[in-house]
């Protein structure tokens, strides 16, 4: 209904600034004044009805069960006469009443400490109180898209009513969170509000070019609402620096830039929305579809284009160490593989954490958070199970690929509603219930087929990714054949293609010769996206080459970049001028691995402990004591020695080497974990296994960890005084298991005073004074 | 943007534990380049507002903790300022792959915030100095009621934690004092303050 608007329209103005003119509402929650003083709002809505606007919207700018913790009304009735105040006044006119829903304030998970369910449910109460009462939802200065997406879900999964969403940017143009105005427009098109857009924010004449980024993002009708200028606060009063007719004019450039509905923010006045209203005259042109295919995590943008590199290193297929990371929770190994791909330039990441026995959605869910905290990457949501990957993708901070749909009728059933309500972008096999077709035709009959069932759906072509299948040349020789052939008919259908190329040469001698070869001809045949491992550079670079040749790279650009990147040689210092003594103590991480290798062939893995490792650390620990070497270099020490121990750890069993299970946390309600994590490595170093709770930790979850792993001590960390309190909970609860094992605490507010009055066995003042502790505790 | 001095990296060092006359070139170079890297994506951002103009006084400055302060107050001004989240990801995502480089990078945000909100004060008020909840025996949860008056959650993006801590974590928010001087009169831990026992105090950390 509101994508054929044929004019411009116009939204009401501030809720809040008409408000001050009103000092007996003063001091009294905005929300609650919907019940003591109807008149004065019914006053408000009824001058911006006057002012022609065609939306008005409610007072309920925080009326939802996080923020109303305060107001003398259930949410109900706070939300029942806000709309009431509204319906009075629009009754017998066209004017729609539109609920307004604000962010909850609190910061999302992995920054903050809301969840998406949370986040969901808050909303979802407030829809279903109300949604046979009003005319739609505006979302609204909203500065994290994961918040708004949970939002726009609770909305759209609870009621058929449009849904208009805005955010609001700093004035770099990005969101508190970081989104481009790109990136919110991908993502709020992707999940098919009804009207997207931009409010609040500065000013104005700072909303003009984010307009105009996200014109080229969207197809759907944009929805500005700026403050009238910057606020200024002068005895006790807010004032703002624009008046109305400099709000004209820059309502007129935006207008201009795309904008189909406009309409104020902090600082707007029905005198505004009046002086603006002469904008309802303009007709809206045509509003076109997005060109090209983009995928996004919250921060980065990616159009899917010929020479795109997909990280292939976060599926556990035939990768045995990801594969006991994922059984065992170790999301740190994941969110490391993940860095290490973004450092060598994939363009975006492939995730699957299909293993057996495990709960799959549960795994991706955990896994999606923990990437998305440290990387900025898209994802591709890689899982054989529908369910996996709609629970995944729900979490998903952006507008992910997903892996993948085929030709079979129930595959079909299943993943495009999915594609669909999310607005991913899915690879799609050419494979269905018979198996992988032998010629090139069929793959692409099924391409077709995929293709004209997904538009049933609403689905554009330009969302699918089609994977001409690879299968080893070991068994049959055509294979790598038949797989050109079918990228080069895929291509006919002008399509976006992918493959994952290592299975060419399952079962070959010297793979990467095959794998690269083959890329430069799938390249050549048709391929646009290569799922494969960024860490093989001279893939990396063969395939720059090839844009670079082929003429996909301007200037050669990004070939230089990487033939650079590829030859500057990194001056190490000669390993055989190196003891691994001198490199444990020097903390050169890169050389303890070759040269414990080669201690090992003259000594026992006891021998180079006893000899080398522990007078290492001992002179380490002397000079880190004697203030002659400082804390960077500690950990490097104690990154070198773990080094160390975990190859050692390969020649004899862990309980040989391990000198006590040890566990760590980040007591509850505090999310520091950087003096943690370095007790967790010179923990480490010095021979002891750690088990990382994390940060925040709840106390339950501590004494659950207690009971499952018997650990020989528990460490606490908290680094503000008002979660010591927290630790003291935590150390109450542990003391109530008979026989618990020693406790030890530190943190920057933690005194030898304090730990010993909130009961804890050990006061660690600093890494290494734990360390030495816990050695003669355990002994 | 800040100006690089050598004092920005000696502060870094001092943040480090290092003592300046035993830290080597490599040290100071990590230090620098750590400052470089933090001052590139830092995005700095304030708010503030004076004390008079603050619409609704908050309740906390009624509280016996405030009185040591309560004669600064009607010249005062409340502050806030962030580099944003951005340095928060970096540092973050630094620990995953290199613990070492993410605790110079750490100790290279808190130089660089520091710096920040001193050129602001000086800029903005001769003897100002910056009187942050939870010096003194006053309560850290107060901060929450600052950044409200601010409204810093909307317009620079510092959020709290139930437990009062800043999101982004290189935050700082407080009230501008004119002539004041800190004391540890009243703080309430006073008997068991660890800088007390070095010879020195919170506040000239």
């Amino acid at each position: 209904m509101l994508q054929s608007i044929k004019n411009i329209q116009l939204f009401d103005g501030a809720m809040g600034t008409m408000l001050t003119e009103h000092r007996e509402t003063q001091g009294i929650l905005i929300e609650d004044l919907n019940v003591l003083f109807p008149d004065i709002i019914q006053n408000i809505h009824k001058s911006y009805v006057a002012a022609r606007a065609n939306y008005i919207t409610t007072n309920t700018f925080g009326a939802n069960r996080i923020k109303l913790k305060d107001s003398q009304f259930t949410l109900k009735k706070v939300l029942d006469a806000a709309i009431e105040n509204a319906r009075q006044v629009t009754k017998n006119t066209s004017v729609k009443v539109i609920l307004d829903i604000g962010p909850s304030g609190k910061l999302m998970e992995p920054i903050g400490e809301l969840t998406f369910d949370e986040a969901y449910n808050n909303i979802k109460e407030v829809v279903t109180y109300t949604k046979d009462q009003v005319d739609g939802y505006l979302l609204e200065t909203y500065s994290d898209l994961l918040e708004i997406k949970a939002a726009i879900l609770a909305i759209k999964e609870n009621c058929d009513l449009p849904v208009f969403a805005t955010m609001t940017f700093d004035d770099n143009g990005r969101t508190l969170t970081g989104s481009t105005p790109e990136i919110v427009a991908l993502t709020l098109t992707s999940l098919q509000v009804d009207v997207l857009g931009v409010n609040c924010s500065t000013g104005p004449d700072h909303m003009v070019e984010i307009v105009q980024k996200m014109r080229n993002f969207t197809h759907l009708p944009i929805l500005v609402q700026p403050n009238k200028g910057l606020p200024e606060i002068k005895n006790g009063q807010v004032s703002y620096s624009l008046s109305d007719d400099d709000f004209d004019f820059w309502m007129g450039k935006i207008v201009d830039a795309g904008a189909t509905i406009i309409g104020g923010c902090c600082g707007t006045t029905p005198q505004t929305i009046q002086t603006i209203a002469h904008y309802k005259q303009h007709k809206i042109s045509e509003l076109s579809p997005i060109k090209g295919t983009y995928i996004c995590s919250s921060t980065r943008l990616l159009k899917l284009k010929k020479g795109i590199l997909c990280g292939e290193r976060l599926n556990p297929t035939g990768k045995k160490q990801l594969q006991k990371a994922l059984l065992e929770n170790d999301f740190d190994f994941l969110q490391q593989e993940a860095l290490k791909q973004e450092a060598a330039k994939a363009d975006f990441l492939d995730l699957n954490t299909g293993i057996p026995n495990c709960n799959e959605s549960a795994l991706i869910v955990e896994a999606v958070k923990k990437i998305q905290e440290v990387c900025d990457l898209p994802l591709q949501l890689d899982s054989a199970k529908p369910e996996a990957i709609e629970a995944a993708i729900r979490i998903y901070n952006g507008v992910p690929m997903i892996n993948s749909v085929n030709g079979d009728e129930k595959s079909m059933n299943a993943l495009l509603p999915i594609i669909a309500k999310y607005g991913a972008v899915s690879v799609a096999l050419t494979l269905d219930k018979n198996g992988i077709p032998e010629t090139a035709d069929e793959r692409c009959k099924i391409a077709q087929r995929i293709i004209d069932e997904a538009k049933k759906y609403g689905i554009n072509q330009n969302h699918l990714v089609f994977d001409a299948l690879v299968m080893t040349i070991s068994s049959n020789q055509q294979h790598g054949k038949t797989t050109l052939e079918t990228l080069s008919k895929l291509k006919q259908l002008n399509v976006l293609t992918i493959v994952g190329l290592s299975n060419i040469s399952f079962g070959l001698p010297q793979r990467p010769y095959l794998n690269r070869t083959f890329l430069i001809m799938a390249l050549q045949a048709g391929l646009d996206i290569a799922i494969m491992n960024p860490n093989d550079t001279d893939s990396v670079l063969m395939l720059k080459a090839f844009k670079a040749l082929a003429g996909f790279d301007d200037n050669c650009a990004a070939y230089i970049a990487e033939a650079n990147t590829n030859t500057t040689s990194i001056p190490q210092q000669s390993q055989s001028e190196q003891t691994l003594y001198q490199s444990i103590i020097q903390g050169l991480k890169g050389n303890v691995e070759i040269l414990t290798e080669k201690e090992l062939e003259t000594r026992t893995p006891e021998a180079i402990i006893d000899t080398i490792l522990i007078p290492a650390l001992n002179e380490v620990g002397k000079k880190f004591e004697t203030k002659t070497l400082f804390l960077p270099q500690l950990i490097n020490s104690a990154e070198a020695a773990k080094g160390t121990f975990s190859i050692l750890a390969k020649h004899f069993t862990l309980s040989n080497t391990t000198k006590g299970k040890i566990i760590l946390a980040t007591v509850q309600g505090d999310i520091h974990d950087i003096g943690k994590n370095i007790v967790k490595i010179v923990l480490e170093s010095h021979g002891f296994h750690v088990i990382d709770l994390g940060k925040n930790v709840a106390i339950e979850k501590v004494v659950e960890a207690y009971h499952i792993h018997t650990p020989d001590a528990i460490g606490l960390s908290a680094l503000m005084t008002t979660t010591v309190e927290s630790m003291a909970k935590t150390i109450i609860e542990l003391r109530k298991i008979e026989n618990v094992c020693p406790i030890f605490v530190g943190g920057a507010v933690v005194t030898e005073q304090i730990a010993k009055e909130i009961g804890a066995d050990i006061y660690g003042a600093d890494a290494l004074s734990s360390v030495n502790q816990l050695e003669s505790w355990i002994k | 943007m800040l100006r690089q001095d050598i004092s920005l990296i000696n502060k870094t060092l001092q943040y480090l534990g290092c003592s300046l006359q035993h830290t080597n070139e490599s040290l100071q170079t990590a230090a620098k380049e750590a400052l470089d890297t933090i001052n590139l994506k830092a995005n700095f951002k304030y708010r503030c507002c004076k004390f008079t103009d603050v619409p609704i006084v908050p309740a906390f400055v009624e509280t016996d903790s405030y009185a040591p302060i309560r004669n600064y107050l009607p010249t005062s001004t409340f502050f806030a300022g962030t580099l944003g989240l951005d340095i928060d990801k970096l540092i973050k995502s630094t620990a995953k792959t290199d613990l070492s480089q993410a605790v110079i990078l750490n100790a290279a945000a808190n130089v660089t915030l520091e710096e920040f909100v001193n050129q602001f004060i000086t800029s903005y008020q001769s003897n100002g100095s910056l009187f942050c909840p939870g010096y003194a025996g006053t309560d850290i949860m107060d901060n929450e009621q600052i950044l409200n008056c601010l409204n810093a959650k909307k317009l620079i993006g510092v959020y709290t934690t139930e437990s009062g801590i800043m999101i982004p974590e290189k935050s700082m928010c407080g009230i501008i004092l004119t002539n004041y001087k800190f004391s540890c009169i009243g703080c309430f831990i006073l008997q068991k303050c660890k800088y007390r026992k070095q010879g020195t105090t919170c506040y000239n950390q």
